[in-house]
Parts: structure tokens; C-alpha cells; sequence
């Protein structure tokens, strides 16, 4: 008895193992997973919370085309470091350019006194930051600093899978 | 339109925009960047200057189309700009572009300098110095890393006035989808002297007015312009001489002649001229000098009030991975020895990651207009003062002033097409290698922009690196 009682405990100890790293590999890949398609949230300041932008209205802002929200507020655009992934993903969904073409549509523009390109932040936390502390800031960030806060305004989300 | 009074201008403009729009909010920004490329070009080529077959001569007043020869030439690849923006608020902003290019020795230019007013997301005036839009790459000529070439096309991009002191309006149109129409009208003067680099005769130009409409959105983009400019060929000495005309008919062939060997006095018939003398050891009998003054080659050599029109049509497209654009454009010049021109090219590339290979086919073609030659109604014993220095010819040979036109016309024809196969590697975001071979092709008997030998061909490449920062 006492032999197959411990053969038992052995299996059991054997069962909660494997569902133990199926657990622990199961929420490593997802994890992963949240990590390579997090979605990319257009983020406003409070005072224009409210304001609600179509994907058209993103691309004009931030090629240099629009000014102006839906609710008659100046906008201006704060771009994030052109290593970041968020970057080209960004741009790749908004305006179908990667970053050489845009590096070539802002060189036409600003050296023709069109458009001047936006300011440049270093992340998505920068972003935030400035986006919360001015009211005619936009900018987009990862969509997991923008949910569950009052400082910032989600404007559009853009999912990316 | 004087540097002193443009600013001026620019001046009250700041003053009055700021006080009407924000009253005195002042909060400025300056924002630099800047551009640049340093290359080389090389041809086998051996003439690239224009070279006169009648004075067997260079031509050194008449500028190059592409300042390049047998040695490599780097000069003519390089340069820098910086540009400052100082944006006085979200509505007024004052810009400045310095440029130093290695075909102008590098002196320091200023490109641009103007102040911009954008009274909404549809309106904007600028007031100052801007490039005038004429073709579809003009206002960002000098900014090499933004098309695809290390040089734009020569048969297309050979006109030299670009930089226009004036007033610049533009309204912009949201149409269907991301569509978007601009409509940009500038009037203005010429700053400085501003040559065509044509295979005609040097015009400057005084004022003009281009208009530019453009339909486009992220990937599309069509559009076409009408330039108009007023002017007067380059050549001061062939102004001076149609002041002499005025008084004394026969001296405009007599200061025409390189070197001056030809002593003209009036003729025994009233408007006419003789010879009375010619100093050259060619047997030469005063008889045969009879010769019609013309006063319609008098206004050609007075040049004033010649009047140049451009119309040009341009696309350009990103399909996927496919690039394209393509441009026409028909020049005409007023003066009656000036021949009108086409020109256009196509050219598609494939973006490859970093890699972008592309290849163009571009042609200029003069037009050789028969309508425009002269006709004399003075009865012509026209002697054409040339064939003295011909070399095979030893007595003046009667000729008919209608040939003599139709000779100097044939100088001034011009056609020439090229293939031209390149690369662009785009190193880093604000950085391309580009490379260009190019296969020159003379049309129609001419010698193209190169002084080509009928029948010959000539090849051209170019490296450039090019940043923009």
C-alpha cells in the first residue's frame, strides 16, 4: 500500500508539474504575444476629450496636411525617435509609407516651407507627457499608456493585427 | 523687386498679420535642418561646352547645361543648404535657405526668404523669395535626396530661372476620400539674372507669373502648371547694337562680325548698305557688297520684350513596391530666332527595402519652326558677310537672307534623348547612394547638349551621397 501510495503522489506531483509549465509557457507566449501587436492609441489632451478622429483625419495631421481637430481646436503633432518600432508600425498603418518615404515626403515639404515635420519625442512615455501637458498636443503611443488614465484622451485607436 | 523693398514688405506683413490674427502673442520657435549632397560625374564626351561652328569658337558666355568633361568633375554635384524657420506663432512664420553649390564657386545664396501667413488649413500667402513651381521637382531642386535621380533629368530640368522675388498664394481643396487639389499662383521678379541653359540664346528674365494646379494623395499625385516670363536675351552687346541701328542701319552687320574686318557705309539706294572695304587677303570686289539692312535682325539682336511660356503636365505614383512619375512640357519664345521646344520623360522603379533601382527615358526635342523665318520685301542681293571667313569659300557668295535665317535657326535646333539606368541605396533614413549611368542620344543631325559628333553617342554617370538632416 504504502508503495502504490507513493506512486500516486509521484504521478500527482508529475500532473501539477506539467500543468504548472504548460501554465508558465502558455503565459510567456502570450505575453509575447501582447508585446508584438499592441495596438496604437491617438492620444489628445483632456480638453478636447470627446474628440473623436477617423484614421483620414490622423493621416492629414501628421503629414503636415490639417491643423485643426473636428472640433475646430489647433493640433499639433509630436512624432516619437525614428528607431522605435511604434514609428514605422505607425506610419506603415496611417499613411502606407515606411520611414525612408517619409524621411523623403518631409524633405519635400519643409524645405519648400510647406510643412515643417513634427517634433520628435523620444517614446512613448515622452509622448505622454507632453500630450498631458498641452492642450494643443497629439501624439500616439502605445495603446496600454493611454487606457486607464485621465491625463491623456484617447482619440483613435488603431488596432495593428 | 529690390532686396530693401522686399523686406520691407515682409516687414509690414509680420506686423500687420500678427496684429490682426493674435494681436501681439509673440512666442517664437526656430526650428534648423538642412540638406546636402557631394558627388561626381564624369562623360566620354569631348565637347560639353556650346561650341560655334561658324567663329570656331567656345562660346564662354553661353552657360553649360551639365558643367561636366572628361575629367571628373565634382563641383557640379555638390552643395549645402540650411534652412532656419523661426515661427513667430501657429499662423505666421518667417523662413530663410542658404545654399552653397560648387557650380556657383560656393558663393552663399539665398534660395528662399519669405514670410508665410497660413490664414487656414485651405489659404497660405507668402510674401519674399520662393522657386517657383514650373516643373513638378522645381521647389526642392537643390534637395537631391528627395527624388529617386542623382540628377534630374537634363532634357527636362535645363531651365536656370527659379528663384522669384513675389507673392505666393495657394488654396487647397479637400476632395473625395484623401484627395486633396491645390491651386498655387506666383507673381513676381526674377532675382538677379536668371539664364535659360538652353541650346537658344540666353534670356533673362524680368518678371513672370506661374500657376500650378495639383491633385494628390499619400501615394498619387498629378499635376500641371503654366509659366509665363517676360524678359530679353542675354547678350548686352547685341542690345547695344540695336541702339546703333537706330542711327546708322549698316553698322549692325559690321558689329556683328567677330573680328570686325567690314567697313559699311550706306548704300546708293536709299535703306541700303556697301561694303567699301574688308580687310582680308580674299580677293574682293566693292561691287558685290551691296547688302539690305534688316531691322528685324536688328529687334533680334535688341532682344527686348521677348516673352517665354512654359506648359507642363506631371505625375507621379507609388503602386506597392513600384515608383513611377513622368512629365511633358512645351516651351514657346517669342523672338522670332528663338525655336520653340518639347520635352518629356518617364520613369519607373521598384523599391526593394533599402534598394530602389529605377530607369528613365527622357527626350528634348527644339522645333523647327519655318513659319518663324523672316521675309525681306527689299529686293536681296544679300551678301551673308559670314561666307568671307568660310573656309571654302574665296569670293562672297550671293545668298538670300531667308538662308542666312534658316542657317542661323539650324544652329539653334536641338534634339536629344537619354536611357538612363540608376540606383538608389538608402544607407539610413536621411542618407542615399545614388548612381546614374546615362546613354546620351543626339536626334536629328544635331549635336544635342553635348556637342556630340552627328551619329555618335555619348555616356554620362554620376555618384552622389545625399542627406537631408
Amino acid at each position: 500500500m504504502e508503495k502504490n501510495e507513493w506512486l500516486s503522489s509521484i504521478a500527482r506531483v508529475k500532473k501539477n508539474l506539467h500543468k504548472k509549465v504548460k501554465q508558465i509557457i502558455l503565459c510567456t507566449l502570450v505575453g509575447f504575444i501582447s508585446v508584438a501587436q499592441a495596438d496604437i492609441a491617438v492620444i489628445v489632451n483632456p480638453v478636447n476629450s470627446g474628440v473623436s478622429l477617423k484614421m483620414s483625419d490622423v493621416q492629414a495631421i501628421f503629414l503636415g496636411l490639417q491643423t485643426k481637430l473636428p472640433n475646430g481646436a489647433t493640433v499639433v503633432p509630436f512624432d516619437q525617435a525614428e528607431g522605435q518600432a511604434i514609428r514605422q508600425t505607425f506610419y506603415q498603418l496611417v499613411a502606407g509609407k515606411n520611414s525612408v518615404e517619409m524621411k523623403t515626403y518631409w524633405s519635400r515639404l519643409n524645405f519648400t516651407g510647406r510643412a515643417t515635420p513634427p517634433t520628435v519625442l523620444s517614446d512613448s512615455n515622452a509622448v505622454r507627457a507632453k500630450v498631458a501637458s498641452d492642450k494643443n498636443a497629439i501624439g500616439y503611443v502605445d495603446a496600454s499608456l493611454a487606457k486607464n488614465t485621465d491625463s491623456v484622451s484617447i482619440a483613435l485607436l488603431i488596432p495593428t493585427h | 523687386m529690390k532686396t530693401g523693398n522686399v523686406s520691407k514688405i515682409l516687414g509690414t506683413f509680420l506686423m500687420i498679420g500678427s496684429t490682426i490674427t493674435y494681436g501681439f502673442d509673440f512666442d517664437p520657435q526656430v526650428v534648423i535642418t538642412g540638406f546636402g549632397n557631394a558627388g561626381a560625374s564624369v562623360t566620354n564626351a569631348t565637347n560639353v561646352d556650346f561650341y560655334d561652328p561658324i567663329f570656331k569658337q567656345k562660346l564662354s558666355t553661353v552657360p553649360t547645361i551639365a558643367g561636366i568633361g572628361q575629367d571628373v568633375v565634382f563641383n557640379e554635384d555638390t552643395l549645402a543648404g540650411l534652412q532656419f524657420v523661426t515661427s513667430i506663432n501657429d499662423k505666421l512664420s518667417f523662413t530663410v535657405q542658404f545654399v552653397s553649390e560648387g557650380s556657383n564657386f560656393y558663393a552663399l545664396e539665398t534660395d528662399w526668404l519669405f514670410a508665410e501667413w497660413r490664414i487656414n488649413d485651405e489659404w497660405d500667402l507668402k510674401v519674399g523669395r520662393t522657386i517657383i513651381p514650373i516643373y513638378m521637382h522645381s521647389p526642392y531642386l537643390k534637395v537631391n535626396y528627395a527624388y529617386v535621380w542623382s540628377r534630374l533629368p537634363i532634357e527636362f530640368y535645363n531651365l536656370d530661372f527659379a528663384d522669384f522675388d513675389g507673392i505666393t498664394l495657394r488654396h487647397t481643396w479637400a476632395l473625395w476620400n484623401n484627395w486633396k487639389n491645390d491651386i498655387t499662383v506666383v507673381v513676381g521678379n526674377a532675382n538677379g539674372i536668371d539664364t535659360l541653359k538652353t541650346p537658344a540664346l540666353p534670356f533673362e528674365v524680368d518678371k513672370g507669373l506661374v500657376a500650378e494646379a495639383a491633385f494628390y494623395n499619400e501615394n498619387t499625385r498629378v499635376r500641371g502648371s503654366f509659366a509665363r516670363g517676360d524678359g530679353q536675351l542675354a547678350f548686352p552687346q547685341q542690345v547695344a547694337i540695336y541702339e546703333q541701328v537706330m542711327q546708322n542701319p549698316c553698322a549692325v552687320f559690321q558689329a556683328e562680325l567677330v573680328p570686325s574686318e567690314i567697313t559699311l557705309v550706306p548704300g546708293p539706294v536709299a535703306g541700303t548698305c556697301q561694303i567699301t572695304h574688308i580687310n582680308s587677303p580674299l580677293p574682293f570686289s566693292p561691287s558685290q557688297g551691296l547688302i539690305v539692312p534688316d531691322f528685324e535682325a536688328a529687334k533680334l539682336l535688341n532682344g527686348k520684350n521677348v516673352i517665354i511660356e512654359l506648359y507642363t503636365l506631371g505625375y507621379e505614383y507609388t503602386w506597392g513596391h513600384f515608383i513611377g512619375s513622368g512629365e511633358w512640357g512645351k516651351v514657346f519664345v517669342s523672338d522670332k530666332y528663338q525655336l520653340s521646344w518639347e520635352q518629356w520623360y518617364v520613369m519607373l522603379g521598384y523599391n526593394w527595402d533599402k534598394i530602389t533601382p529605377h530607369v528613365t527615358y527622357s527626350s528634348y526635342r527644339t522645333q523647327n519652326d519655318s513659319s518663324r523665318v523672316l521675309t525681306n520685301t527689299v529686293a536681296a542681293n544679300y551678301v551673308n558677310p559670314f561666307s568671307y571667313f568660310g573656309p571654302l569659300t574665296p569670293v562672297p557668295r550671293p545668298e538670300t537672307f531667308q538662308q542666312s535665317v534658316n542657317e542661323f535657326l539650324a544652329l539653334n535646333n536641338n534634339s536629344q534623348s537619354t536611357i538612363d539606368v540608376g540606383i538608389r541605396y538608402d544607407i539610413a533614413p536621411s542618407t542615399a547612394l545614388k548612381f546614374d549611368y546615362r546613354y546620351v542620344m543626339p536626334k536629328n543631325n544635331t549635336a544635342g547638349f553635348f556637342d556630340v559628333p552627328p551619329g555618335k553617342r555619348i555616356s554620362w554617370v554620376t555618384a552622389v551621397i545625399a542627406v537631408v538632416f
